[in-house]
Order: C-alpha cells, then sequence, then structure tokens
C-alpha cells in the first residue's frame, strides 16, 4: 500500500491552489530578498547624494531617490530585511508564550482556563494598535522595543487559536488511551496534544506574519517605530508623505511593498489553510 | 478463598451535569480473582465502561464524582492513591483496551514508536536496542503481519483488526496484572472479532492476567468469560459461573436478556422483548429499577431496592422475587 505522508499532501494541495502558489511566490521572494539585502542592493542604503534628491526612476536608480538622494531600491531592499526581522522575532514571542497559554487553559480547564483567558480579553479590548503604541510609548522606541510590542500584542490570538484546537484534540480517544497507560501529563500535552492541534497554530503563524507586518508598518508611520535612517518601510512612508504631491513615487513604492508582502502572506496563509483541513481529505 | 486481585466494593459514582445528578454507578461490588475472566454485560449507558473508568481512575472529575466505596488492587484502596501512583499503576499493573482502534492511537506518530513509547513511560532506562526488540516481540505476539515494516507504520496505513492489535500489543507492554477491554471488538466486522477474541484468549493463558470484559454481545461473554455480572441501569443484577448464568438465570433482566438473543439455529419466530425502557438515571425510582418491566414483581419491589444475595455458591442476584421466597 503506497500511501503518500501527510507533509508531501499537503505540499501539493498548496501547488495545485492557484492563489496559494503567488502568496508563496511573494513570500519566499520577499525572504530571498531580506536574506541577500547586502548583495542584491546596488547602494548603501543609507548614503546621501543630495544632488540626487528626488531623481525620477532611470537606470542607475530603478524607483528614482528620496529627499537625501538616497537610492529607493536599495532602501526598499534594507527595509524588506528589517521588516522580516521584526516579523519573525514578535511572531516567536507570540507563538511560544501564546501556544504555551493556550495549551495549558485548553488542556487543564477550570480556573486556570479562566485566569488565562480573562487575562487575554483584557489584552484584546485594547485596540490592537493602541496597545503596542502604549507599551513602546513605555519602553521607548527602538527595534527590539518594537519587537516586544507588538509581540506582546498578538500574544492572544494565538492562546485562542491554541486553547480552541487543544480543547478539540483532548477528547479523541487516544488521549484517553495515553492516560491510560500512564503517560505523565506534560507527555500528553506534547505528544499527542500539541502535535494534532498544530494545524490551526501554523495558519494563525502565517496569516500574523502579515498582520505584524503592517502594525510595525503604523508604528513606523507614527514614529514609534524604528527610527530614521534605519530603513524601515513605514517610516519611510511617513518621512515621504511630505513631498507626497511633488514626488510621489518616494511614497508609494515604500506603500506598494507593504502591500504586496502583506498579501503574499495572506495569499499563502489562506491556500494553507485550505491544504491543511483535514476535512478536504483526498 | 485467597484475596481477590481486583475488589470493588459498593461503588458509587455521579455525574453532575446542568440537567442534574446523573446516578451512573449505584453500590457496585464484584471481584476478579488472578487470571480470572469477568464478563461485565449490560445495555448501553448502564454503567459498564463508567465502572471501568472508575478502576482505571480515568472519569473526568469534575463533572464524574465517585461517592463512595472502594476499589482495592492488590490489597490497596487505588482511589486513596496519590495521582502520581496511580499514574505510574496505569499501563504497568492495569491496562486497557478501547472500544474503537481507529481513533485510540495518535495520528502523529509511528505505532511502533507508540507502543515503545507506552515501555519507556514504565522503564525510562530502556535501551534503544532492547526497547526495538521488545516492540518486535509484542508485535509478534498480536500477530502483526510483517512486524519490521509495520513498527514503522503510521494508524492510518493500517486496518482496524490491525490497529487494535496494536492497541492489546500496547496494553501488554509491561506484562500488566488486570487488562480491562472495553468492547474490544465492537468496532470491528465478524471476521476480525473472532481473530481479536481467539488472540486474547491466547494472551490471557499466556500471560495469566486477569481480564475484565466488557460487552453487550453475550455470545462473545459466553465464549470467553469464567464469571459474568449483569449491569441494569447502574447496579449488578446478578453475577454467577458463565454455565449458571446461561443454564439457570435467576433475574427477570438477565432471563430477558438471553430470550432477547437471536438464533441461527431454530425457528422462533419474532424475537421476545423487554417491555417498556430503561429508567432515566437522573431520577430513578424509590425500589428495584426494573420493576416496571418486570413480571414477576412483588409488592415489596416498589418499597425496597433489592441488595446482591448469593443464592446458591457463587451465584448472587439482586431480586426479591429470588430471594423472599
Amino acid at each position: 500500500m503506497a500511501s503518500r505522508s501527510q507533509g508531501s499532501l499537503v505540499v501539493r494541495r498548496i501547488l495545485r491552489n492557484p492563489v496559494a502558489v503567488v502568496g508563496l511566490v511573494i513570500v519566499l521572494s520577499y525572504l530571498f530578498v531580506a536574506a541577500f539585502a547586502p548583495r542584491i542592493a546596488p547602494f548603501d542604503p543609507n548614503e546621501q547624494d543630495l544632488s540626487k534628491s528626488f531623481a525620477p526612476m532611470s537606470a542607475e536608480h530603478p524607483f528614482g531617490c528620496d529627499e537625501f538622494g538616497r537610492d529607493l531600491l536599495s532602501r526598499i531592499i534594507f527595509g524588506a530585511r528589517t521588516s522580516l526581522i521584526i516579523q519573525i522575532f514578535s511572531v516567536c514571542i507570540a507563538l511560544v508564550v501564546g501556544v504555551f497559554l493556550g495549551a495549558l487553559g485548553g488542556y487543564f480547564g477550570g480556573w486556570l482556563d479562566e485566569g488565562i483567558m480573562r487575562m487575554m480579553d483584557i489584552l484584546l479590548a485594547f485596540p490592537g494598535i493602541l496597545l503596542a503604541l502604549a507599551i513602546v510609548a513605555m519602553l521607548g522606541p527602538d527595534l527590539r522595543n518594537l519587537i516586544i510590542a507588538i509581540g506582546i500584542y498578538s500574544i492572544p490570538q494565538f492562546a485562542r487559536i491554541t486553547r480552541g484546537s487543544v480543547i478539540s484534540v483532548k477528547q479523541n480517544d487516544y488521549v484517553t488511551a495515553a492516560r491510560a497507560v500512564g503517560e505523565t501529563q506534560a507527555s500528553i500535552i506534547l505528544r499527542y496534544v500539541l502535535p494534532n492541534a498544530i494545524s490551526p497554530i501554523i495558519i494563525q503563524t502565517t496569516l500574523r506574519m502579515a498582520t505584524v507586518l503592517l502594525t510595525a508598518a503604523g508604528l513606523g508611520f507614527l514614529g514609534l517605530g524604528v527610527q530614521p535612517p534605519e530603513p524601515e518601510w513605514g517610516t519611510m512612508l511617513s518621512n515621504a508623505r511630505m513631498y507626497l504631491r511633488s514626488a510621489p513615487m518616494v511614497a508609494v513604492i515604500p506603500g506598494l511593498s507593504i502591500m504586496l508582502v502583506v498579501l503574499g502572506f495572506n495569499f499563502f496563509g489562506d491556500g494553507s489553510q485550505d491544504a491543511l483541513n483535514p476535512r478536504l481529505k483526498e | 478463598m485467597k484475596t481477590p486481585l481486583l475488589s470493588v466494593r459498593g461503588l458509587t459514582a455521579h455525574f453532575h451535569t446542568e440537567a442534574g445528578i446523573v446516578k451512573a454507578l449505584e453500590d457496585i461490588s464484584f471481584s476478579i480473582a488472578a487470571g480470572e475472566v469477568l464478563g461485565l454485560v449490560g445495555e448501553t449507558g448502564c454503567g459498564k465502561s463508567v465502572t471501568a473508568s472508575c478502576i482505571m481512575r480515568l472519569i473526568p472529575m469534575p463533572p464524574g464524582r465517585i461517592v463512595s466505596g472502594e476499589i482495592l488492587f492488590d490489597g490497596r484502596n487505588i482511589l486513596a492513591l496519590p495521582d502520581d501512583e496511580m499514574r505510574r499503576m496505569r499501563g504497568h499493573d492495569m491496562a486497557m483496551i478501547f472500544q474503537d482502534p481507529m481513533s485510540s492511537l495518535n495520528p502523529v506518530f509511528t505505532t511502533g514508536y507508540q507502543v515503545g513509547e507506552a515501555i519507556v513511560t514504565h522503564e525510562p532506562q530502556i535501551s534503544r536496542k532492547t526497547l526495538l526488540g521488545r516492540v518486535l516481540d509484542l508485535f509478534r505476539k498480536v500477530n502483526i503481519a510483517d512486524p519490521e515494516t509495520s513498527v514503522n507504520r503510521y494508524p492510518h496505513m493500517m486496518s482496524g483488526g490491525m490497529k487494535q492489535r496494536v492497541m492489546i500489543a500496547m496494553a501488554l507492554s509491561c506484562g500488566p496484572k488486570l487488562l480491562i477491554a472495553d468492547e474490544p471488538t465492537t468496532a470491528l466486522d465478524v471476521s476480525i472479532q473472532a481473530q481479536i477474541l481467539t488472540l486474547i484468549r491466547r494472551l490471557r493463558r499466556e500471560e495469566g492476567s486477569s481480564v475484565l470484559l466488557i460487552s453487550h454481545d453475550l455470545g462473545v461473554i459466553a465464549s470467553m468469560a469464567d464469571r459474568v455480572a449483569v449491569m441494569y441501569a447502574g447496579s449488578i443484577a446478578e453475577i454467577s459461573r458463565v454455565k449458571d448464568l446461561f443454564d439457570a438465570p435467576q433475574h427477570p433482566y438477565t432471563k430477558g436478556l438471553l430470550g432477547a438473543i437471536p438464533r441461527l439455529d431454530r425457528d422462533q419466530g419474532r424475537l421476545a422483548v423487554i417491555a417498556g425502557t430503561l429508567p432515566n438515571l437522573m431520577d430513578l425510582p424509590r425500589g428495584c429499577k426494573f420493576r416496571e418491566r418486570c413480571a414477576e414483581a412483588l409488592p415489596v419491589c416498589a418499597e425496597e431496592r433489592p441488595a446482591l444475595t448469593e443464592i446458591r455458591h457463587g451465584h448472587e442476584v439482586a431480586c426479591h422475587a429470588r430471594t423472599r421466597r
């Protein structure tokens, strides 16, 4: 009996969905650009040349230059790197803490669950960006604090998704069977419950990458994110808005970059959601 | 008589639900000697599985609550054991085979890994090599075809009968003194049922474990058990040796059950049925739970719940019509 593994089945389902493939291509190119930024970028992103201030698009500067004559393409490329760092670290914080809290609450239930979920409700009661804003304002605006702020603000989503998934998985017979052979609680959670509850968490992680990027850009736009001259898309957009009438491309290009990458993650997230759905077995 | 391996005394368990208190078990008492197979029969919802879960202490609490009684295993009251000690007994001293092998294995690990895991839980210092050997031996013991390949298979790559064999291998992994089989063949088709039952019978002979065999299939019980306990609405109606129960059933409910078995070897016309329905476990009558469906009911049956009484050697019945003559 030739049976394919679950993993290769998922990959094939993703590849059959054109929207997911578009998302995958965007995400992969984004990752590539971010990883090899110093090799790809034609110029130093922070090198100023005031004689080239607002230079139009040309062969030398495909996206033109900004107000200080810095090459926009190079700044977009290095900006991708900054964004990726923010995304990875903040989603990691949210993932680890959120999954831990959600699994604990979902598995043990009772007052522990009640306590954890009410805490998450409190976090959710703040309008998203306001919470991140308050945390950055408290800690001071720099890259590390931005990551911490966005991480904290993403915890409730992961906790809720994990909790829901864990509650449905723990009712399976194999969890009772695991208890019947004397497995410890920790082993049951780590080996029986979490691996079977992982699909929605993976999807949430991809989709969250998009939201986090938007939030980081939003905070950057408000001046609470990465500080100039570090290239970051939100911050670049914010600085360029003063010249929107005379040099619209300086604002449009970072905006388009944000949009493209967010779309890419969303497409890919939605596509993997369909592919990971166990009800769609072939 | 030597002390039995397992002795359940006056076990009463309730479930607290939004709608009220479900009296799932009421004053259950029975015992299993070492090496003995006790069959537990009854309709769906009569408390067979709850009894098994109480013995393994797998009842979710809340909503479940063991109101009174004790379960003595090897002379120790396991209801009073600390959680961690109880955990170490599960799988090691007592193991359980579940009804539905399709859903009782973890889909993300290979079957061999899972059986190995059950061993490692109780023997953490075991070496990888010995472990693999033990798992292969177990797979061979339960007649899994091609054990070397099967240990690397995931549950979804196996048939129901094979999965139930894996479950049995897992249950046997630490040589438990008591094996609880909760309807081990209900989810399997008839030919596989026979194979699994033969397997359990053989293993019981070889390993010398006691077995608590739960079933609603009297045919399975007749061919497997030494003694039988018949349950009705959370109480035990009758306990006796298998032969006595089938030859001379005492409780009117047991008679009804035996009369309701369809037989291929004679033409019996319409199947006999037991009139009426099960009482609501949330609102039990004062007297005998079976009174409303019973043809032999006496006035006392409406007043007093009959207690399990020995009417002959090794034959106990809870029925006023049998004990007050």
